[in-house]
């Protein structure tokens, strides 16, 4: 199947008093129909960033740049054309549902506005929808529910608020950032194969955005890994959890008990040193100060290595240290 | 089991008046329920359980913060209520989840540390000093960070200086309250791999408390699992993870996503329905939720944990003789 | 195993850090508010100070024969009086540097009065939250519905005006903005960690709310200061216009622009030239309180 969404050198560029943040640097992927997308890396590494120039919802002083900018033959940088698109054929989940959620309306109204605006027809038959969606969610009696606000709902039946209201107007990709995270953990299983199901069902392409390795190894099909603004490995999750070749992710891997693997109370693989600023250009590789590896080539070009399938941003082309893949 | 714990609790329990809004009388909410808990000397006791399980409840009773309704917390096999408080605190100190707001925004990292011991009156302001440079030397804070601000340190440095207040005392018991959970994966390892350390150099005693199993199976020796303000399930770590007995425990390890590509999302076979913590259920408080609950479980509680030992509040497992599955 | 020293020399955050005290002194340097602010707040203070050096005349000694001299750039003005005379022919420069003595001395008194008041009201309240803060809701709303000038225009007329009744008068009214404020923003700390921190640490309840919450609340207090500042300077001035605040013939600003009301189309500078200092002054408290606030939250520092 062709490329649903083709991004090619997206750049996230923030003013600041100190000089340009420059929060994405140069991201290249694609994402195919009805596939599960990961983007992961920790906090400062532009994966928010990342979504929100994608639907652009990025803050005012943040510009967005890119060479491409494809959703199925629409160029996104017209944002004229991206209007229909966003909140259409693209839809976004957050993280912090009680925040996505405006407190002062009941769900129902909120579940019809973006299918009111963008699919137009009578309030009827968008709340006949919404009642459809609320259904497919897995919220019970759904019909009371329209009438009811976001704080008379626990967390988890927020989120399937969310999810519902996401796909009010049939999307073909789901952005979803960090959805589970607020969530606990048995919740987040069934919102989990929740996401998993639907995706099935309705054959919608997900680029789910998280911080937790386990979570990913659980859900993707491919997963790009991001640090300092830039991936710095993509591959499929067998690939990336059973070969990591960057060294960010092989450490990255080993920062987390792993149960079978680790054993209990021995010490955890650590990456020394801080994320350098975002400020200005890096030369070379962003991840050459933390690297156990580093050395004089990691100043100059960092080539992108690898086949189509699975790619890297190192000096390193020597293959890594296999890492099993661990099943409780 | 014959030794006293340095800390334990019996018949411990919290009640909060709820409002429900206007005109409508106050419900109570029974955070913690009769929790009998202990911890030898030297010893990492796990606690983990979902949101609303009373787990930071727990740890502000355990800190002394907070009264008990009915029950006690003892030091010692001594009520901390006989205590003195400057006495109680310097033999237990906390460590809290979120670095942002533990650390005073005003204050020097020094004046941060040294902190318990100018309200203790230890020392003079030089030995205060020196002590509480040894400590940040020895959580790994560079030695020119000792005037900086909160405002100017990572997550994970604010952390590293939260745990050398809670040391500079030379206290007996730290409660851990999801000290990484705030964490990225790798400043969250660091802080584990040091708190391992330091329990090692220090003969401290943790009490650690955190919704990520991974991260207590990693470190704990025993571990507690609440639901509902009661503790469900309490073993070894071994037992908890490898064998655990309480549908609820199994259902939380399930849930567990561990690296494994290629394992999915585990299916749980728990009632999606969320449990009203102002109204907990007849009988066992999870049989809404309960695969495997039958007919006693809506009527009959189940037999609560002993503090000493192990074992599951469980109808099922009471139906075999306790320890049998070890 | 720390995650402070990084191996190549990609710039980090935090490296670029400066010693906190040169930090603060560029940035007084950079405020340019608290600059012109500060500067104008602190002249006018050392003017009051040495207002016997700086003074030409004695302020109290009249001059029938000299009476509403012009300033100096009117016709019939001369140097022997700069700013001119009133209608007394006392010397109006001399009256306006002894008159800052009596503004600046009622503003910060009756605010230091009533910022101790409201800032001890509020600390409690919400800190302990509870009955504590039902009493400190009830006094402030007490308060909050005493109109104060009519208050302070009773108990004037009552006691007679003079310039301890004045402070003690607006100390005892002004201090409600100090309760609100310290009140949200204590109830707001006492939730922290840090919190959680000194009373884990077995520091008493005076140690954390002077040693804990106190310091966090500076700004909060130095902005409302300045206003409540500003603002006792000007009800004072009030109450000397009404006669019932400042007694002639101290040399009140308020006093010198009631007693130049008859005037005002005869010497209009009688009434300009106290009216010019009084508003110079409050702005540039205000100015200088702004100037102060950013630079001492800790948000704006670095």
């Amino acid at each position: 199947m062709g490329a649903l969404l083709t991004v090619d050198d997206l750049r996230v560029d923030i003013a600041t008093p100190r000089g340009t943040l420059r929060a994405v640097r140069g991201l290249t992927f694609s994402v195919n129909a009805g596939e599960t997308l990961c983007i992961v890396g920790e906090s400062g590494c532009g994966k928010s960033m990342t979504s929100l120039a994608l639907m652009d919802l990025l803050p005012r002083v943040a510009k967005r740049s890119a060479a491409t900018l494809n959703f199925a033959d629409t160029d996104l940088s017209d944002r004229r054309k991206a209007r229909r698109i966003r909140g259409n054929q693209m839809a976004m989940i957050f993280q912090e549902p009680m925040t996505a959620l405006n407190p002062a309306f009941p769900i129902g109204d909120q579940l019809t506005e973006a299918y009111l605006h963008h699919k137009g027809g009578s309030r009827a038959a968008a709340r006949a929808r919404a009642v459809e969606m609320l259904d497919l969610v897995g919220i019970g009696s759904p019909a009371e529910r329209l009438g009811q606000y976001p704080h008379q709902l626990s967390g988890g039946l927020r989120q399937r608020v969310m999810i519902a209201m996401a796909l009010m107007t049939d999307p073909k990709l789901l952005i979803a950032d960090e959805p589970t995270t607020a969530l606990d953990v048995t919740i987040q299983a069934q919102i989990l194969r929740l996401l998993r199901d639907l995706q099935q069902k309705l054959g919608i392409a997900v680029i789910f955005i998280t911080h937790d390795l386990g979570l990913v190894s659980r859900i993707a099909d491919r997963v790009m890994v991001m640090y300092a603004g830039a991936m710095v490995e993509e591959g499929t999750a067998a690939q990336i959890f059973g070969a990591p070749r960057h060294p960010y992710t092989q450490a990255l891997i080993e920062c987390i008990p792993q149960p079978g693997r680790t054993a209990r109370g021995t010490p955890l693989g650590t990456i020394p040193g801080v994320v350098p600023s975002l400020v200005g250009q890096i030369e070379g590789c962003v991840f050459r100060s933390r690297c156990p590896l580093a050395r004089r080539e990691c100043e100059s070009h960092v080539p992108t290595r690898g086949a189509e399938g699975h790619r890297w941003v190192c000096v390193d082309d020597a293959p890594a240290p296999a890492l099993e893949g661990t099943t409780r | 089991m014959s030794m006293t714990p340095i800390l334990e609790t019996r018949n411990l329990h919290r009640r909060f008046r709820v409002s429900q809004g206007h005109f409508k009388p106050k419900a109570t909410l029974q955070a913690v329920n009769g929790v009998d808990l202990s911890v030898q000397r030297g010893e990492t006791l796990g606690i983990v359980g979902e949101s609303g399980c009373g787990k930071s409840t727990l740890a502000q009773m355990l800190l002394g913060l907070l009264p008990a309704t009915s029950g006690e917390v003892r030091l010692d096999g001594r009520p901390i209520a006989d205590l003195r408080r400057v006495d109680f605190a310097r033999r237990v100190q906390p460590i809290f989840q979120d670095p942002f707001s533990s650390l005073n925004p005003r204050k020097t990292l020094l004046d941060i540390v040294t902190m318990p011991l100018r309200v203790h009156a230890i020392g003079s302001r030089a030995e205060q000093e020196a002590r509480a440079r040894t400590l940040m030397d020895r959580v790994g804070l560079p030695a020119g960070f000792a005037d900086r601000y909160p405002k100017e340190l990572s997550g994970g440095q604010r952390q590293r200086v939260a745990i050398a207040r809670a040391l500079v005392m030379q206290p007996d018991v730290v409660i851990c309250d999801e000290p990484t959970s705030a964490l990225d994966a790798s400043v969250q390892s660091q802080i584990l791999n040091l708190l391992m350390e330091l329990k090692a150099d220090f003969g401290l005693t943790y009490v650690f408390i955190s919704h990520n199993l991974s991260v207590v199976e990693h470190i704990a020796d025993h571990v507690a699992v609440m639901y509902l303000g009661r503790v469900v399930e309490k073993a070894p770590v071994d037992a908890i993870f490898d064998a655990p007995q309480h549908p609820y425990t199994r259902a939380l390890l399930d849930s567990v996503l561990t690296v494994a590509p290629d394992a999915g999302v585990p299916e749980l076979a728990l009632g999606p329905g969320f449990p009203n913590p102002l109204r907990p259920a007849p009988g066992c408080p999870f049989h809404p939720r309960c695969p495997r609950a039958f007919e006693p479980c809506s009527t009959i509680p189940p037999t609560p944990v002993p503090a000493e030992g192990r074992g599951a509040a469980c109808h099922l497992t009471e139906m075999t003789p306790r320890g049998a599955a070890a | 195993m720390t995650d402070t020293t990084p191996t190549a020399s990609i710039p980090t955050p935090g490296a670029s850090m400066k010693s906190p005290s040169r930090l603060s002194l560029r940035r007084i340097a950079e405020q340019p508010s608290l600059l012109v602010g500060g500067g104008i707040v602190v002249l006018m203070i050392l003017i009051a100070i040495f207002a016997p050096l700086l003074a030409p005349h004695d302020p109290f000694v009249q001059n029938i024969a000299a009476r509403t001299v012009p300033p100096v750039w009117y016709d019939g003005g001369s140097w022997e009086h700069i700013l001119g005379t009133d209608q007394l022919g006392r010397d109006y420069l001399s009256r306006l540097i002894y008159g800052a003595r009596i503004s600046l001395f009622i503003g910060f008194a009756a605010v230091a009065i009533a910022g101790v008041i409201g800032t001890t009201l509020g600390l409690l309240g919400g800190y302990f939250g509870g009955r504590v803060d039902m009493v400190v809701t009830f006094l402030t709303t007490v308060r909050l519905s005493l109109p104060i000038i009519l208050v302070a225009l009773a108990i004037v007329a009552i006691f007679g005006g003079s310039v301890t009744i004045v402070v003690i008068v607006l100390g005892l009214l002004k201090w409600d903005r100090f309760a609100v404020v310290v009140r949200a923003t204590a109830a707001q700390i006492s939730r922290l960690d840090y919190i959680n921190s000194a009373k884990a640490a077995g520091a008493s309840t005076f140690y954390i709310l002077t040693r804990e919450v106190l310091p966090n609340l500076a700004p909060q207090l130095i902005v409302i200061a300045t206003i409540e500042i500003a603002s006792a300077i000007l009800m004072e001035a009030a109450l000397s216009f009404l006669g019932l605040g400042v007694q002639p013939p101290t040399p009140s600003w308020g006093l010198m622009i009631s007693e130049a009301k008859n005037y005002m189309f005869f010497s209009f500078w009688l009434i300009a030239i106290p009216g010019t200092a009084l508003a110079l002054l409050v702005f540039a408290i205000n100015l200088a309180g702004d100037g102060l606030r950013d630079l001492i939250s800790p948000d704006g520092r670095g």
